[in-house]
């Protein structure tokens, strides 16, 4: 008995408690050096066999011993139960770049898409939206719009008719009519919807999409057309995006022009295309919805919405946007 | 508005390129179609003279020939035409010229005759008209000239695209006058006076419908020898215009409205009988066109009648009566300003589009009657010399014609519009380049259009032209207030933007089908509803108006599915159209138009993948997807489904949506026989919602949250596999009443240990009060109650 065997038993102890590599033999070990019947019980029941002076020192050691024993042990318990998590860890290990479950989401139509995107530009700088009847009357269609029945421009626009005087109507234009009538100036207005026109081949649908916008204000010009239709397009558009206005004729406006864009295409060729029409609201228009066209002046324009859908996503046919094929629709 | 530029430059002396001719053509509002370069060749082409022509003495068909072209001696040509004589001037490419498709004329000996360069025809110069055998030459034309100056080959074809209110523009001369407007070079029109030597002999003229024919002129001539070929030159132009030539009259009638827009028309004389009387139809008149098309006439309809018979359809088409063929000798020219309408009407009316009814229904200039009959004289006399001219008669209703009135422009006005200050001398200019006469008043100028504008009578109109001649890209851009307008913002679009989006989140793909269908198709769906008609379809595939989106979703599934697809989910909004009456006169079209959404859903649940074993969709994963976008916008408590049948649904898999005990749409499975009508293998769900609705803002309450824990307690019943649900979960609450918080179906059984007919449900049920603790005994009690009101009503029983 002796502070040697003690220093022994402590290496002795430490060994074993590294040794051990889990939580039961950890206890294994416990019992071993810190039991009922350890050998560190037994050397103090023996303590009375030393000289008096030295049981106190002996004592202290001994004690001494034990509690570094167990600071080995709750050591090593932390090492094992950190270990334990690890191989956890590992085990729950997954191969994180395989496809995911569940569903993919829809998609919005193209069309929307564009609607959507003119019709945030239009609402953030102070304009409604308005909607109107697609099944419409000569009236709204024609006669308010300063279209006269038996001039040419009656028949730029191939009409679909019903009976008693109702069509579908070939532009939103009727729009303006139905919210000049119901309100009083000023007005500042897109119209939105779709429209019809007895025509069909790969440029031409029966039914396509239109945006149309009204201001109607005192002391609104053509400058301003100019203005607002630059915003627009450099918004919808890229910032240098090349457009110019052309003088053109629609009964509804005077004056009358189309924007076209220089457009480049993938293979890099650059050619005008006609994008908005677009004036100043004729004065027989405002007449008749009874507006002063002294006092107000005002002006309107017009988009088609598939047009700018082909050209945004280089779509270049325009029956894809109603063949409805899911391989086309889920690109949107 | 097609034609050879080379004609529009002898009008103006415009030095512009062809490329900035068409660019400022396009930016007045002359847009440029297409543009078409014809590049014929002539170097080393001559005009030249056959001094002689003889048959060449060892081959039948050639002839050789003595040439003048303008050297010291003539030179000896082997020539294979038919048509090559004696005293001929032709075009002679010389030895080395080279011509159309890089042909080089050589010195050769043909069956032993050495020929020195080549007579030429018309396509071996590049040219349109293609007349058989060498071009004839006018006497007149000089000989040695190059050819190239005689005849310019190098040509452009400018097509225009003139829009409907500058029928002023659809000829030479306006667009000279339209050149002169834009880039300030002079026009210089070509002298068209010539000295007709004209008889008394007249055709005797009655206009009865004055109102629709306010001009009216006509002369008479005679001997015209109608077998002669009409000029190159004239048809080399009426080519390049698309204009077919027939014979010299008709020709040279097609070459003055080009020329002039003035559409002239010549009859057979020897086949009119009488007057000449232009007046309305008799209702039922029938008369024989020139296209071989029998009309039958209304009394709108204007015509050129003798005394026994019609002549023509005025301003749109001649009768075979009186037309003009290989032995007429006289003729009757005409020369006539119709109304616009009454010939906008006829030509629509029966769908006649000539290029005579193209300019009248546009406007013809009233004042060029008289000048267009002279001009065509002319030709005619140049080009046939022996025939002889009556004098032309003019019949004129002064008052009835056309007149612009002065109208007053103000500066302040252009300045308004435009945005922008013109100088006094840029405005009097450029109205001066339009022919307008331009008087200086207080505050702007009285100005007179001429005659052919028919498109400016107020003072906008002006305005107009101002800008477009000055130029559009010069005008401004400047800043406008955007003060905020009535903000009456339609709440139904957010709704809307949100309802989408939703069904996309749950995997549909938005559709947009045509708002017209097959009536077949139609009455499959809605046999109960009559479509309204198109009265002009495009096709008897899309005739009538949809009452309802789902068969257009259903051809989406059927084109997808033909292409080897199995899984999708498609929705649409849009408008459905019904021929009822609406209940307020909130719009007075007397259609139904509602706003409907309909989606529809096919194949599996899951799209193929590792993980999770897919089954079927169903009625139930449709409905939860329905579910999820209507509680976006009402409360759970305000919708039902019901059983409901439905013409293009399954009978027992279909249901009614019910809003606040409004029926507003339905769902359920495509009827069986549907499904194989369209050869469909899978279930298909279906559904279709009236969106008015979304009209409403949402009524959004917070309820309070209770404090209090609560408790969950399941039961499991056995109840008839009849008993609805509906009425179950009803019966539940009533008796729950304020504490049972939510009662979930957890688990639907049938099987084994259940009764035949039966079925085990098992719920969860959560109780909760507001102010205070629940305690075990009131729960059991509410619980047993619960459980009696079930037994009673719907003999359940617990299922322990």
């Amino acid at each position: 008995m002796s502070k040697e065997r003690l220093t022994q038993l402590l290496q002795e102890a430490s060994n074993d408690i590294l040794k051990a590599d889990s939580s039961v033999s950890l206890d294994r070990v416990r019992s071993l050096y810190l039991g009922k019947n350890c050998v560190l019980t037994e050397m103090l029941k023996d303590i009375h066999n030393l000289p008096k002076e030295s049981r106190r020192e002996f004592g202290q050691e001994v004690n001494n011993v034990k509690e570094k024993i167990q600071s080995l042990l709750l050591e090593q318990a932390e090492k094992i139960k950190a270990e334990k998590v690890l191989s956890c860890l590992n085990l729950e290990a997954i191969d994180v770049t395989m496809p995911p479950r569940g569903n993919g989401l829809g998609s919005l139509h193209p069309i929307t898409r564009i609607r959507n995107e003119i019709e945030e530009f239009f609402i953030g700088i102070g304009f409604e939206i308005s909607e109107g009847p697609e099944i419409e009357d000569n009236y709204h269609n024609f006669d308010a719009l300063n279209v006269e029945a038996h001039h040419p421009s009656r028949y730029m626009q191939d009409t679909f008719y019903f009976q008693n005087d109702l069509l579908l109507r070939t532009h939103t234009s009727p729009v303006q009519i139905r919210t000049m009538e119901n309100g009083k100036p000023p007005f500042r207005i897109i119209a939105p919807g779709r429209v019809y026109r007895c025509d069909f081949d790969a440029t031409h649908s029966p039914m396509f999409h239109q945006v149309e916008g009204l201001v109607v204000d005192e002391g609104i010009s053509f400058a301003n057309l100019k203005w607002i239709v630059r915003l627009f397009i450099e918004h919808f558009f890229t910032k240098n995006m090349k457009f110019r206005f052309r003088a053109s004729y629609f009964p509804f406006t005077e004056p009358s022009a189309e924007v076209d864009l220089l457009w480049t295409n993938a293979s890099g060729q650059s050619k005008w295309l006609e994008v908005m029409g677009c004036g100043m609201v004729h004065p027989n228009v405002l007449r008749n919805v009874g507006v002063d066209s002294e006092k107000y002046s005002g002006f309107a324009f017009g988009m088609g919405l598939d047009r700018l859908a082909m050209l945004l996503y280089g779509v270049d046919d325009l029956r894809m946007f109603f063949e409805n094929d899911i391989r086309f629709l889920e690109q949107f | 508005m097609k034609f050879s530029e080379q004609w529009l430059r002898t009008f103006t002396n415009c030095d512009l390129s062809s490329e900035e001719l068409c660019k400022q053509f396009t930016v007045v509002g002359l847009e440029v179609d297409s543009f078409t370069s014809m590049h014929g060749k002539c170097e080393g082409v001559v005009v030249g003279e056959v001094l002689d022509a003889v048959k060449h003495p060892n081959a039948d068909k050639l002839s050789v020939c003595t040439v003048n072209v303008g050297t010291s001696s003539p030179l000896t040509i082997v020539c294979g035409a038919k048509n090559v004589r004696k005293g001929l001037k032709v075009p002679v490419a010389l030895c080395d010229a080279i011509l159309a498709n890089d042909l080089k004329i050589k010195e050769t000996v043909l069956r032993g005759v050495p020929s020195c360069g080549m007579i030429c025809s018309a396509s071996e110069l590049g040219m349109q008209c293609d007349f058989p055998g060498i071009l004839e030459l006018p006497l007149d034309a000089e000989v040695g000239l190059d050819f190239g100056k005689y005849f310019v080959l190098d040509d452009n074809i400018i097509e225009l695209n003139i829009t409907p209110n500058r029928g002023d523009c659809l000829s030479i001369l306006g667009l000279a006058r339209e050149v002169f407007a834009f880039s300030k070079c002079s026009i210089s029109l070509p002298d068209f006076s010539c000295a007709v030597k004209s008889t008394d002999d007249i055709k005797n003229i009655v206009v009865t419908a004055k109102q629709a024919c306010p001009s009216y002129s006509g002369r008479i001539i005679r001997n015209i020898d109608i077998k002669k070929e009409t000029p190159f030159w004239i048809v080399e132009r009426l080519k390049k215009s698309d204009i077919r030539p027939l014979n010299l009259v008709v020709d040279i009638t097609n070459y003055v409205m080009l020329e002039l827009g003035q559409p002239l028309h010549a009859f057979d004389l020897k086949k009119i009988s009488g007057d000449i009387e232009i007046r309305m139809a008799k209702q039922g008149e029938v008369i024989d066109l020139l296209n071989g098309q029998n009309v039958t006439l209304s009394s709108d309809d204007l015509v050129i009648a003798d005394d026994n018979k019609l002549l023509a359809l005025a301003g749109i088409m001649g009768g075979k009566d009186s037309e003009i063929d290989s032995d007429t000798v006289d003729i009757f020219l005409e020369s006539a300003f119709f109304d616009l309408p009454t010939i906008s009407k006829c030509s629509h009316k029966r769908m006649l589009h000539t290029d005579a009814s193209h300019r009248f229904e546009r406007g013809v200039d009233p004042r060029l009657q008289h000048k267009a009959i002279e001009r065509a004289t002319c030709l005619l006399q140049e080009i046939d010399g022996n025939c002889s001219c009556g004098k032309v008669v003019d019949v004129i209703s002064d008052e009835l014609l056309p007149k612009h009135k002065p109208i007053y422009l103000r500066k302040e006005r252009i300045a308004g519009m435009l945005g922008m200050l013109l100088g006094d001398n840029i405005v009097i200019d450029i109205l001066n380049r339009l022919n307008m006469q331009v008087h200086s008043t207080e505050g702007g100028w009285m100005v007179l259009p001429p005659s052919y504008r028919f498109d400016i009578n107020i003072e906008m109109d002006l305005v107009e032209e101002l800008a477009r001649i000055y130029g559009y890209e010069k005008i401004p851009e400047s800043a406008m207030s955007l003060g905020i307008s009535n903000v009456n913002t339609d709440v139904s679009l957010n709704n809307r933007k949100r309802l989408r989006l939703s069904l996309v989140d749950n995997g549909y793909s938005e559709v947009v089908t045509y708002s017209f269908i097959e009536q077949n198709l139609q009455s499959l769906f809605c046999p109960e509803k009559k479509p309204i008609h198109l009265l002009n379809p495009i096709s008897s595939d899309l005739a009538v108006m949809r009452t309802s989106l789902l068969p257009g979703l259903i051809k989406s599934v059927v084109y997808n599915i033909n292409r080897k697809q199995e899984r999708m989910k498609f929705f649409e909004i849009g408008l459905c159209f019904l021929s009822e009456e609406l209940p307020e006169e909130k719009c007075n079209i007397r259609i139904c138009q509602p706003l409907k959404l309909a989606g529809v859903s096919v194949g599996d649940v899951y799209e193929k993948q590792w993980g999770i074993q897919s089954r079927d969709a169903d009625f139930f994963d449709v409905k939860n997807d329905i579910e999820n976008f209507l509680y976006l916008f009402v409360t759970k408590d305000e919708v039902k489904l019901k059983l409901e049948p439905h013409n293009a649904l399954h009978p027992s898999v279909s249901a009614g949506i019910y809003l606040n005990e409004t029926l507003i749409g339905v769902v359920g499975r495509l009827h069986p026989k549907l499904q194989s009508h369209f050869k469909i293998s899978e279930a298909v769900y279906l559904f279709e919602i009236d969106l008015s609705f979304l009209n409403k803002k949402i009524d959004l309450k917070f309820k309070n949250i209770s404090k209090f824990p609560f408790v969950k307690r399941d039961i499991a019943l056995i109840i008839n596999e009849k008993t609805s649900w509906n009425e179950l979960d009803l019966a539940i609450k009533n008796v729950g009443g304020e504490l049972l918080q939510s009662v979930q179906l957890f688990d639907v059984y049938t099987g084994e240990n259940i009764p035949n007919g039966h079925k085990s449900i098992a719920l969860r049920l959560v109780f909760q009060h507001i102010m205070r603790t629940l305690n075990e005994a009131e729960i059991d009690s509410m619980l047993d109650k619960i459980i009696l009101a079930l037994q009673d009503a719907f003999s359940a029983k617990l299922r322990t």
